[in-house]
């Protein structure tokens, strides 16, 4: 008698072996039979399956002696625990991949709120909150993670592991999971806070034109078109026919809306963290100080009020009591 | 075959560090896109760990014996398996240094590959990284980000047009060096002489049309196409990092 695998190459597994009975006499045919080791697998299983099972039915009997449940209900009890086990576990693993793509999209968030070099003005984002930052920057170490399992538990596998140690682990785990979450919620409460403050600093600078017209001028030093010297111009010139529609680059509340001598009827509007716009020689002005803009509502209307040439709209934009180039900052 | 080819990356205006890295190699025919992220250095690290895994994988796997790819029989398949698997490895080599060295924690990449293998030529992306194809004079997107507002343009949320402007559209919900295990894009197609192919970080494609970057590419050559892309990114502000690597199959 021999045993020799069917097929084998190098790379693979040994999938099937060939049983030969070789009678000692010449005059009787070699009896060939093919085991599939998958099979024989199977079979094992099964066997020790039963077997596990019968154990524990008769366990299950002993310790209830007369009119308790049957065997047969035990194992039929014990199937469903186990299969109840596999689906907790693959809710787990479901669990898991969310929890991936949270921490995926809770570091994308923290690179964002890093990276944006915008600090300007005297709003909530100060050192403190920064410091916060940096404490849910380094996160992790002191949390328990999940251990890694090696691949996908085989059938098998699963059928012959001891109820009891098998539900323990699934408890570890969920446990270990629990305590992750816990640990991860906070962090998200002050991403959020960051995020809100970084969104709401980014609300405050223009959105939107003030006006639609024509490129007349724009920020920096210039020739004054009124007495031909040179002159700092702080903010730019959008020149459009008189009573042309002037609006709230970015929401607000109005801190002035009065009469200049060189800006003429002019409105300011304070879109907290520090900055300010500036609309200057309108002809009518619609708001009054104290009241909320939004983004793109209508405040007045292009005019040739305090110092101008013709109608136009000059525009500023203050950081910090500082005019900049409101194109820097304009949608392009 | 011959192959013209160029890649170009900057830091742009408003980042200290870049943490894109492109890939040529010419004798694999092979072009490699990756947009870091995540921590102080863990982000050029992981795009670093990507390029680098992909052309070696991809130099040495017909003499590795231990790779198993899946058993297929055409040569395109089996192309794209080693692609696939080239890809995922550096995704596992991120997930593992990410995992086991805490100043890497939370590293991560986008991957994207183009390699003209043939008649054929295929694509392999994770994450907002874009490839981009030139055919007679018609430009086409070839991926499709793996980022939260396409998600939500697929969904019918929000407008393409609304897209482009939302707060959260540089959030991608793929990446390689989160997940062990990454589902990886891949797209064969024919080549054709003639084509232009080119790859880019969100550092562009949040800056440059696609129209934009169809006229670049159809008025210049991989060399000034590549530089003036990444110019035009560079003077609208150059929010993030931008990379473009600009191809042209000038013969097969």
């Amino acid at each position: 008698m021999s045993l020799t695998p069917t097929k084998k190459t190098p790379s693979e597994k040994v999938r099937t072996w060939t049983l030969l009975l070789i009678p000692d006499r010449d005059q009787v045919d070699v009896l060939q039979c093919i085991i599939d080791v998958g099979q024989v697998r199977i079979g094992l299983v099964a066997g020790a399956a039963v077997v596990g099972l019968t154990l524990l039915g008769l366990r299950g009997v002993s310790w209830v002696p007369g009119g308790g449940p049957g065997r047969a209900e035990l194992v039929t009890e014990n199937l469903m625990l186990r299969q109840q086990l596999q689906q907790i576990e693959s809710q787990l693993d479901q669990a898991d991949a969310t929890m991936q793509r949270v921490q995926l999209y809770d570091a994308q968030l923290r690179d964002m709120v890093r990276d944006n070099p915008v600090r300007p003005g005297s709003g909530p984002v100060d050192e403190e909150s920064e410091g916060l930052a940096d404490e849910y920057l380094d996160y992790d170490e002191d949390h328990p993670g999940f251990e890694e399992r090696d691949g996908p538990v085989s059938l098998e596998a699963e059928e012959l592991r001891p109820a009891e140690s098998w539900a323990e682990q699934v408890m570890v785990r969920t446990d270990a999971y629990v305590a992750r979450l816990e640990a991860l919620e906070p962090r998200l409460g002050l991403l959020t806070e960051d995020m809100e403050d970084l969104l709401s600093i980014q609300a405050a600078f223009p959105q939107v034109w003030p006006a639609e017209g024509t490129f007349t001028s724009g920020f920096g030093y210039r020739r004054s078109p009124i007495n031909n010297t040179r002159k700092f111009h702080s903010g730019v010139d959008i020149a459009a026919p008189r009573g042309t529609r002037v609006v709230a680059a970015a929401s607000g509340v109005v801190q002035m809306a009065d009469y200049n001598s060189g800006y003429g009827r002019m409105v300011e509007i304070d879109h907290g963290y520090g900055i300010v716009t500036r609309y200057a020689h309108n002809s009518s002005v619609y708001v009054r100080k104290g009241d909320w803009v939004d983004a793109g509502q209508v405040i007045s209307t292009i005019g040739t009020t305090g110092q101008t040439t013709g109608p136009h709209l000059h525009f500023e934009l203050m950081i910090d009591r500082q005019q900049v180039d409101p194109l820097e900052y304009l949608p392009h | 075959m011959r192959i013209t080819s160029c890649g170009v990356t900057d830091v742009g205006m408003k980042r200290t560090n870049n943490e894109d890295n492109y890939l040529i190699n010419d004798e694999l025919n092979l072009f490699v896109c990756c947009d870091g992220m995540g921590g102080h250095v863990g982000g050029e690290y992981a795009s670093a760990i990507a390029v680098n895994t992909v052309e070696e994988v991809l130099a040495s796997i017909d003499s590795d014996e231990q790779i198993e790819l899946p058993d297929v029989s055409e040569p395109v398949d089996r192309s794209r398996e080693k692609l696939r698997y080239a890809v995922r490895l550096a995704g596992k080599r991120i997930f593992e240094k990410a995992t086991a060295e805490p100043e890497y924690k939370g590293m991560g990449t986008t991957a994207l590959a183009l390699m003209i293998d043939g008649s054929n030529f295929l694509i392999a992306h994770v994450g907002d990284s874009r490839g981009y194809l030139l055919r007679e004079g018609r430009i086409e997107q070839l991926t499709e980000d793996h980022s939260l507002v396409n998600e939500k343009v697929k969904a019918g949320v929000l407008t393409a047009e609304e897209a482009k402007t939302h707060k959260l559209r540089n959030i991608i919900t793929r990446s390689l060096g989160y997940m062990e295990e990454v589902e990886v894009d891949l797209q064969v197609r024919a080549v054709r002489r003639g084509d232009k192919f080119m790859l880019c970080s969100d550092g562009l494609s949040n800056l440059v049309s696609t129209a934009e970057i169809g006229e670049i590419m159809q008025r210049h050559g991989p060399q000034h196409a590549s530089r003036k892309l990444v110019q035009m990114a560079c003077e609208r502000g150059g929010d993030d990092n931008v990379t473009v690597v600009t191809v042209r199959v000038d013969e097969l």
